[in-house]
């Protein structure tokens, strides 16, 4: 028996090690991309210009391009990438399903449906923030109706349909309000919001929604565990001690927060939660809380890379970002559809 | 002594009762089989047992105390569960699954304990799954894949396992070798309910046995006692061959009969 037992050692030495390579690798990913996102733009600023941009007291062109435009820029990225990643991982893991988004419980639309609202009303025209906070508002009546749906003790099976349900009724909403919308401008703001975007936002954005979303981060990080446990169903999980009604309730309140949040100040941008926890998920074994961690960095790396590509890809008007996740996204999707069919015979 | 006691335990899903009043004890350092056709109320009953089915009535506690009020990671120390069937959603590998089973000794953050590796590789080799240890879960046949469950579940090292037909989908070989394995586990101590429908093994292999038929327990004792003539023709509505070899009893059911007629005997 004792060389089976250095084998398990062995085993498990290689993991840990193999992960934390990963981590790294996907940390040193995030920050060349960071620094990249400062650098890139219609007015290129070279590293060094960038550094002295940063700290300079005095209002130089370069620093007011770099901390007014570009900083909030790459920090929306990061987090909101991250967040994206994050839920994703955390609600397929929940869900038990690779095809789970953070849309799917109905958080973004509902976070689209408020930010529309604040538009429609007008609030948003007379201030500034009323746009974020309507989309948080409606994050929260997402929860609130997932709630009223789905209750506290009820099967992963309810909380899908629950979210179907929430999911359809904003978008029905929404279109409802770009319908009746009297001042065609109104629509057409609304209509270029909801294609998700990253550009012209301010360190009020930042500060208003990264910690936000860093609280739903710490909810859901918490779950990890638990996530391990759901591989093996709901009763083998309950049977290992995890009480599913709290899980549910981390991950549902951690993603409406922290997607909530994010959803507000970017528009929808789609197909992240669904794209990166798929790619990262055969370095950790498959085991859905090990995925949690890597896969808010992954979402920080690609919405990164993407907000970066977006700046060279149109000569006039900048490609809007969640055109160009939902360009990569869809087709991933529709390859991921057809591999769980066939996977399910 | 410590023990699972089931009182008054009703089920039911809607209109339909599923369990009425059950009052039963489970004890340590002993096999019980829990008999009875389909549809008696088996996995409900070790459902409500382990806690994850709702109760209209009634309660179950364990050591006496009510297992609503005990530490629910202490519990799943001590009582480890194997549902039927064995779903396992992600493709993970088979050391993998077995080491879920440590979840409930480790802290969270907390990495695998020398304990934690031991206990997962004993597992893995009374279940003979060790040769299988770097296969994905899900490429496994069934009884391979129950096997490993049930490694899973022993990975816990728990006073009481409650085991939904872990020997259904096993190939005779795997049957005998997981019946003396289970047997040789409360041999050192740990308690084991069963749920079978190999009545022969049940009458091999058992130190007692529940035969459950529409939700209400119509036989409780030694396997001798409770698969008698009657009782088969009563609850499964069959009549068996039986004999015994080499000092063991063995039981085949043999044909089915009319359920509407009187069975003999009464009742």
């Amino acid at each position: 028996m004792s060389m089976p037992v250095s084998i398990a050692e062995r085993h498990d030495e290689a993991g840990p090690a193999g992960f934390g390579i990963l981590v790294m690798l996907l940390s040193v990913a995030i920050v060349v991309l960071f620094v990249l996102s400062l650098i890139t733009g219609p007015i290129s600023l070279p590293f060094l210009t960038l550094l002295s941009g940063l700290g300079a007291e005095d209002a130089s062109l370069a620093g007011i391009i770099v901390e007014q435009i570009r900083l909030p820029r790459a920090i929306l990225a990061l987090t909101i990438g991250a967040t994206l990643g994050l839920a994703g991982a955390a609600l397929q893991g929940l869900l038990r399903n690779p095809l789970a988004e953070p849309g799917l419980i109905g958080v973004s639309g509902c976070a689209a449906l408020g930010a529309v609202i604040a538009f429609y009303t007008g609030l948003s025209a007379a201030f500034a923030l009323a746009l974020p906070f309507g989309g948080i508002a409606g994050a929260f009546l997402a929860v609130a109706a997932i709630y009223a749906l789905a209750g506290r003790e009820s099967s992963i099976l309810t909380l899908i349909l629950a979210g179907v349900a929430v999911n359809t009724f904003a978008g029905a909403l929404t279109t409802l309000a770009l319908n009746l919308s009297p001042n065609p401008y109104a629509a057409f703001e609304i209509f270029f919001w909801l294609l998700g975007s990253l550009s012209d936002r301010s360190m009020q954005h930042v500060a208003l929604a990264v910690p936000l979303m860093a609280l739903g981060w710490v909810l859901l990080f918490t779950t990890g565990r638990a996530l391990d446990a759901l591989t093996l169903g709901e009763d083998t999980a309950r049977s290992l001690g995890f009480r599913l009604g709290s899980v549910q309730a981390r991950i549902v309140i951690g993603t409406a927060l922290s997607v909530g949040a994010a959803v507000a100040v970017s528009g929808i941008i789609g197909f992240v939660g669904l794209v990166v926890p798929h790619l990262l998920r055969p370095f950790v074994g498959y085991r859905p809380g090990r995925l949690l961690l890597l896969s808010a960095l992954g979402g920080a790396v690609l919405t990164l890379a993407a907000d970066i590509a977006v700046r060279f890809m149109l000569d006039g008007p900048e490609l809007k970002l969640g055109v160009l996740t939902a360009l990569i996204g869809a087709p991933f999707f529709l390859y991921l559809v057809i591999q769980t069919r066939r996977s399910m015979r | 002594m410590t023990r699972l006691d089931a009182r008054d335990v009703s089920v039911a899903f809607g209109d339909r009762t599923v369990l009425e009043r059950i009052t039963v004890s489970f004890g340590k350092g002993a096999l019980t089989g829990l008999i009875g056709p389909n549809g008696a109320g088996k996995t409900t009953l070790l459902r409500a047992l382990i806690g994850v089915q709702a109760l209209r009535g009634g309660s179950v506690s364990w050591d006496g105390t009510d297992t609503n009020r005990l530490d629910q990671r202490r519990l799943a120390r001590e009582i480890a569960y194997l549902p039927q069937g064995g779903v396992c959603h992600w493709p993970l590998s088979v050391e993998r699954v077995v080491a879920l089973g440590r979840l409930p000794h480790q802290a969270p953050w907390q990495k695998p304990s020398r304990e934690d590796r031991a206990a997962v590789e004993a597992a893995m080799i009374e279940t003979d799954v060790a040769d299988l240890r770097a296969r994905t879960v899900t490429t496994l046949s069934g009884g391979e894949r129950m096997r490993v469950l049930l490694a899973r579940a022993l990975a816990t090292v728990p006073a009481m396992l409650l085991a939904d037909e872990p020997v259904a989908s096993l190939d005779p070989y795997h049957q005998l070798h997981v019946m003396t394995l289970l047997k040789a586990m409360t041999g050192r101590g740990a308690g084991a309910i069963v749920v079978l429908h190999d009545l022969t093994l049940a009458a091999r292999f058992c130190d007692r046995l529940v035969l459950l038929a529409e939700g209400r327990v119509v036989g409780d004792g030694a396997p001798d006692d409770v698969l008698s003539a009657d009782n088969l023709a009563a609850s499964y509505h069959v009549a068996a061959v039986r004999g015994v070899e080499n000092g063991e009893p063995y039981i085949l059911p043999w044909r089915y009969l009319d359920r509407d007629a009187p069975p003999p005997g009464g009742r």
